[in-house]
């Protein structure tokens, strides 16, 4: 598992390097000026390192070590050169440094919006449940890994880089052959430290597959802490979590063995490059280099060790930072699901019709509706009724356009609803979701999203209209109270209240109602049915039905069976058909009747 | 591991310097042996590191002067010398890393297993008052973000050694050039401690920050359905692009800050060293001094660079581990659950269905009770169905019997033994929860049912048969040696409760406590559920929404307002206007 997730970091990373560059940077133009950036201030701050190994050379070389050379002004000018240049350098990073954040900060900040914004625009296939942790996983963890990249290795990649650049440069200029030397020595350590890298890699892969399973266990842990304290099973849960944390600590130590190495080779092979030079120097003849010269090799040697073993440090960083950059970049770049009507035609006002016209739909190769075809007259009211999974609820989506069908057409009123101006839409067709989610801000404010110019006036009296005055009343500060994150503090029902009272405000032609499953307590369940009851009226509604009873009161039935339409009529013609829901109402009433 | 624990080290209060060090002191304690070895490794290193500035000068004295006066080199003899000192410092920096990643991980997994005990150990609601993904962020990233700071520890105290080598070594060069150098120490220590002070809040802000674009993002995601039907798109865009511009802008202000820091602490050695050579310079050629000595005295700052910039990283590192290690023990400080305390004179339950009875139970505060005043006798054998409107205190009691939730007035008893007294084995045996949340633990649809009882497989097939999940067998892929859970396949609702009630009954309990158990299983299988149920010889408590489910028990309590209104059978409740009204919200869907 370990070996595959980490063989996985690693494949493909060298060849597609510079294709997800380029990629990104026509999605983000912004990280541009961030990359010339880094290259002036890495020459800005090699030019700092190198200052003072050419301050020794000149020291030396112009005698001003030797008892007759001393010269207190020139030692001062040089003195006085070299700090300028490091003051200069310093100053010179920083502003260049403070410009890099601020860009490439504002780069990520807009990468963030893309890509949530096309992650909302996406299908509705897309969000299905199973997949919604990827989503959530691209938009917050691989934009977090390129963030981190951005901070500390794209810096060492640039600015490292032209250190190495400038401080080699440097040596050739005083001696070549002892600049080659070193650098045939430096040069060496590479493929060893590429090899530890890949070694630390692997291993922490596995550090990560422990963690894994650590936060999993923990994770069911908390979500069945009732069951633990209920069954008394706390040591088996404690000690459970207690293998993980053990896992987890010997792949650390593991992969603490490498890491411990890793960084002393640096200075293993710097120590042979700077013998290697003493030895070349000694064999080459005075006549060849100067001391000075020798020296300020001998320190300029030392000044590109570090970047070098940086670089070597963020080889891993880079590749998880560039497979993050590509997955965020295949989703900005997905072609946007829902292209809007580009020639709009004009829908008309009241309950609408409904046409479905031969409809296949898949959701990423598994196909959920197929060929499917239905008519209803404006103002019906339609329960859709089927096992789960058959495709019900797909319907629904397609009626208010989460999703278009693969084949076929959805039209409302007679118009295509590709057709439709995105406005125009939303003001024909509205959905009442399953579990109403809602935002963490004041249930006023949640009913008032489904029309923003909605008065409180407007509010209170779409909630008497709706007789949920006194449920409202119920509310801990009625129309005040605060929601917690992701609808906390309301039950299912209530929710779908709130969600039913957004529908009223917007006062749609088509209402789709998908039915909650999880049966609702009574007192609920009462104000529910009254609500949808006077939300019916004067509209075309389409309800996926959970309950039978629902289809009882419809006027037209659909029954669906693995993506098809296997009946459809009303209640009373279909119980005596002795079909599909014949049966389905059998069982239902004989399970309340006992 | 040790009989000083990390607990110790409590940072509490006090500037951030003094917590963390504080932080890291107990720390070091408590995993001292690895800790030590650390720092002798450090030690060592920080030796190895002046060593080899002094093996350069000598071999530029000794080589290289020589050698460009047409002298006698001894360049063997100095690379010998570079070689050796460099085999001390790897030895030094192999320890150093190896047992400093060794002390943090230890201390780490301590955090690590304190805290899943504690998660396991706190009272269900304290639990329950807790946001999971915090305390899963805790488990991962605030246990390392408090132990990181032990990393540089053992380097920092090195360091220190190395900065007290490199006075002496120029000491022993020269005394005015060392006097020169010693000056910019001060400078150094100030530098970084005023860097750690600058750093606390604006790091603390920007995890914040960064903390409300994740939830932003991961409440977005979940609710898109709901954002476009009701064509909210840009709205909530705009909202998330506010969230991010504050995270942009600390993230901005922490950058500039760590970078401002940075970059002064690298060139502190670059000055030291040109104040070095304007010193030394004039030393040298008066003669005082050999051009190799001053090499020396250079090259010490320069292998000095890095490393005192680990007392900068050191000093940062901090507060972001003084941190960490608070939200930690938000976590650690929660007390054991207290209906876990059994006196040593626990007693022992009969085997066989139990009479449990609740009397006068009220739980919460008097101004405001969850259950102001419940009596409930339950008859050992029956099936008692728990009927009401929502908040009337149905789960509540249900939660009582369970020894889930505390009674703050009253008293429970099982057979008459007040529920404090019964020994803990009997609770864990004798009565058994499913609730409509039917959670699952990785494993086997057979080993969740056992859930570690050891019971046979004959008593589990005959738990899921009495749940109705015999056909489970087949509809499988593993059949009950599935594995189904957080990292197995995925079950549906109505299979999930059906393995959890299986693991309810299982074990022949003598009270089995069932919240909405079954409301994701289609109602056939409800009914034939319903019926196994009744043949059981155990005690059934359940609360239900269902009319078959009242009507089938044996008698059905009518609980409003935390008080029992009426408790009867089916029938003769149908007298109760209340009653009526909601068998009626159901009825209203059976025959309208």
């Amino acid at each position: 598992m370990s070996e595959s997730t980490s063989d996985e970091a690693l494949a493909g990373s060298d060849v597609t390097s510079f294709a997800i560059l380029r990629a990104g940077l026509v999605l983000n133009p912004e990280f541009r000026p961030v990359i010339r950036l880094l290259l002036g201030t890495g020459v800005v701050l090699a030019l700092g390192r190198v200052a003072i190994p050419v301050l020794f050379q000149r020291l030396i070389d112009g005698d001003l070590l030797q008892a007759g050379g001393y010269d207190r002004g020139e030692l001062l000018t040089l003195a006085g050169i070299t700090t300028a240049v490091v003051v200069g350098v310093v100053l010179l990073s920083v502003i260049g440094q403070l410009v890099l954040i601020r860009t490439s900060e504002m780069a990520l900040a807009r990468l963030r919006r893309v890509v949530l914004r096309r992650a909302v625009d996406l299908s509705l296939a897309e969000h299905a449940t199973e997949r919604q942790g990827d989503l959530v996983s691209r938009t917050t963890g691989d934009i977090e890994a390129l963030t981190r990249f951005v901070d500390w290795g794209a810096y060492a990649w640039l600015v490292n880089t032209s250190i190495a650049i400038t401080a080699a440069l440097a040596m050739f200029v005083y001696s070549w052959p002892l600049a080659l030397i070193a650098c045939v020595a430096l040069v060496l350590m590479v493929p060893i430290l590429v090899s530890l890298q890949r070694a630390r890699q692997q291993r922490i892969g596995v550090v990560r597959v422990h963690t894994a399973d650590l936060l999993s266990d923990a994770n069911e842990a908390i979500a069945g802490g009732e069951v633990i304290r209920a069954f008394g099973q706390h040591e088996q849960a404690a000690a459970r979590l207690g293998a993980d944390v053990d896992r987890l600590y010997d792949s650390q130590i593991h992969a603490n063995k490498v890491m411990a190495w890793l960084f002393t080779i640096s200075d293993i092979f710097g120590t042979i490059a700077i013998s290697a030079v003493i030895l070349t120097a000694v064999w080459l003849g005075a006549g060849s280099t100067t001391l000075g010269e020798t020296v300020a090799i001998l320190f300029l040697v030392q000044i590109i060790l570090t970047p070098i073993a940086e670089l070597t440090e963020v080889i891993d960083d880079t590749t998880v930072a560039l497979a993050g950059w590509q997955r965020t970049i295949e989703l900005a770049n997905r072609p946007q699901a829902i292209p809007p009507a580009t020639d709009p035609l004009p829908i008309h006002d009241g309950p609408l019709e409904i046409d479905v016209e031969a409809v296949s739909f898949a959701y990423n190769d598994h196909a959920v509706l197929h060929d499917v075809s239905l008519h209803v007259p404006a103002g019906t009211a339609v329960a859709v009724v089927g096992a789960t999974g058959s495709g019900k609820t797909t319907l629904a989506r397609l009626l208010c356009r989460l999703a278009d069908p693969d084949e076929g057409s959805v039209a409302l009123g007679g118009v295509d609803v590709r057709r439709l101006a995105e406005s125009d839409r939303r003001a024909a067709v509205r959905m009442v979701p399953q579990d109403g989610f809602l935002f963490a801000m004041p249930v006023r404010e949640n009913i008032r999203m489904g029309r923003d110019d909605a008065t409180d006036a407007d509010i209170v009296t779409a909630i008497a209209d709706l007789g949920l005055t006194q449920w409202v009343g119920s509310l801990p500060e009625e129309l005040d109270t605060e929601i917690g994150p992701a609808g906390d503090g309301l039950s299912v029902g209530e929710r779908q209240l709130v969600a039913v009272v957004r529908a009223a405000l917007a006062d749609p032609g088509v209402l789709i109602l998908d039915e909650a499953t999880s049966s609702l307590d009574p007192a609920t369940e009462l104000a529910m049915t009254e609500a949808l009851d006077r939300l019916k009226r004067g509209r075309t509604t389409v309800t996926v039905a959970h309950r039978l009873s629902t289809a009882e009161r419809a006027e037209l039935v659909v029954v669906f069976a693995d993506g098809r339409i296997v009946e459809t009529g009303t209640h009373d013609d279909l119980v005596v058909a002795g079909g599909e829901y014949a049966s389905l109402y059998e069982a239902w009433s004989r399970g309340i009747a006992i | 591991m040790s009989d000083v624990t990390p607990l110790d080290a409590r940072p509490s209060g006090g500037s951030p310097i003094g917590a963390g060090l504080r932080l890291v002191s107990g720390y070091a304690r408590a995993e001292w042996r690895t800790f030590t070895i650390a720092s002798i490794g450090s030690v060592v290193y920080a030796a190895g590191t002046v060593g080899s500035a002094f093996g350069l000068g000598w071999a530029v004295d000794e080589a290289l002067v020589p050698h460009f006066d047409g002298a006698d080199s001894r360049h063997w003899a100095a690379v010998a010398l570079l070689i050796g000192i460099m085999i001390v410092r790897t030895v030094g920096v192999v320890a150093r890393r190896y047992y400093a990643g060794m002390t943090a991980s230890r201390t780490r997994t301590t955090h690590q297993r304190d805290m899943s005990e504690r998660i396991v150990q706190m009272s269900l609601a304290r639990l329950r008052s807790r946001a999971p993904g915090t305390m899963l962020a805790g488990i991962d990233a605030d246990t390392e973000a408090a132990v990181d700071v032990m990393h540089p520890a053992p380097f920092t105290i090195g360091v220190l050694s190395m900065l007290v080598f490199a006075v002496l070594g120029l000491a022993a060069i020269d005394l005015p050039l060392m006097f020169a150098t010693v000056g910019v120490l001060p400078l150094v220590l100030f530098a970084s401690w005023a860097s750690t002070l600058l750093l606390e809040k604006p790091t603390a802000a920007e995890r914040q920050a960064n903390a409300d674009v994740t939830a932003a993002t991961t409440e977005m995601i979940a609710g898109t359905q709901v954002i476009k039907t009701l064509g909210r798109e840009d709205a909530e865009l705009e909202r998330f692009a506010r969230i991010v511009e504050e995270h942009r802008s600390a993230r901005v202000h922490v950058s500039a800050l760590k970078m401002c820091i940075d970059t002064f602490f690298a060139a502190i050695p670059q000055l030291a060293m040109i104040l070095i050579v304007v010193v030394g310079a004039n030393r040298v050629a008066s003669g005082i001094l050999e051009p190799g000595d001053l090499v020396q005295a250079v090259a010490l700052f320069s292998v000095l660079a890095f490393p005192i910039q680990v007392i900068g990283f050191f000093l940062t590192d901090l507060p972001v581990s003084v941190v960490g290690r608070r939200r930690i023990d938000e976590i650690l400080d929660e007390p054991d659950d207290p209906l876990r305390a059994v006196p040593a004179s626990a007693q022992r339950l009969p085997a066989g269905p139990i009479a449990a009875r609740l009397d006068h139970v009220r739980v919460g505060d008097e101004d405001r009770p969850r259950i102001a005043s419940l009596t409930l006798p339950i008859a050992p054998g029956e099936t008692l169905a728990l009927v009401g409107p929502t908040g009337g205190g149905k789960s509540t009691a249900l939660e009582v019997l369970a020894r889930l939730r505390p009674v703050d007035a009253g008293e429970v008893t099982y057979d008459g033994i007040p529920a404090g007294e019964v020994a803990e084995a009997d609770l864990r045996d004798q009565i058994t929860v499913a609730s409509q949340n039917a959670v699952l633990f990785t494993g086997t649809v057979r080993s969740n049912v056992d859930y570690g009882r050891g019971l046979s497989d004959r008593e589990i097939e005959q738990a899921l048969a009495a749940a109705g999940g015999a056909d489970l067998a087949d509809i499988l892929p593993d059949g009950f040696d599935t594995v189904v859970g957080e990292r197995g396949v995925a079950v549906s609702g109505g299979q999930r409760q059906r393995i959890a009630l299986a693991r309810a009954l299982a074990g022949s309990p003598g009270l089995v406590l069932l919240d909405d158990a079954t409301s994701a299983v289609d109602p056939v299988r409800e009914e034939e559920i319903l019926a196994n149920l009744a043949e059981l010889s155990t005690t059934v408590v359940m609360v239900t929404h269902r009319v078959a489910a009242m009507a089938g028990a044996d008698r059905v309590a009518l609980v409003i307002d935390g008080r029992v209104a009426e408790m009867s059978d089916h029938e003769s409740l149908l007298g109760n206007p209340v009653y009526r009204d909601l068998v009626a919200a159901y009825e209203r869907e059976a025959v309208q």
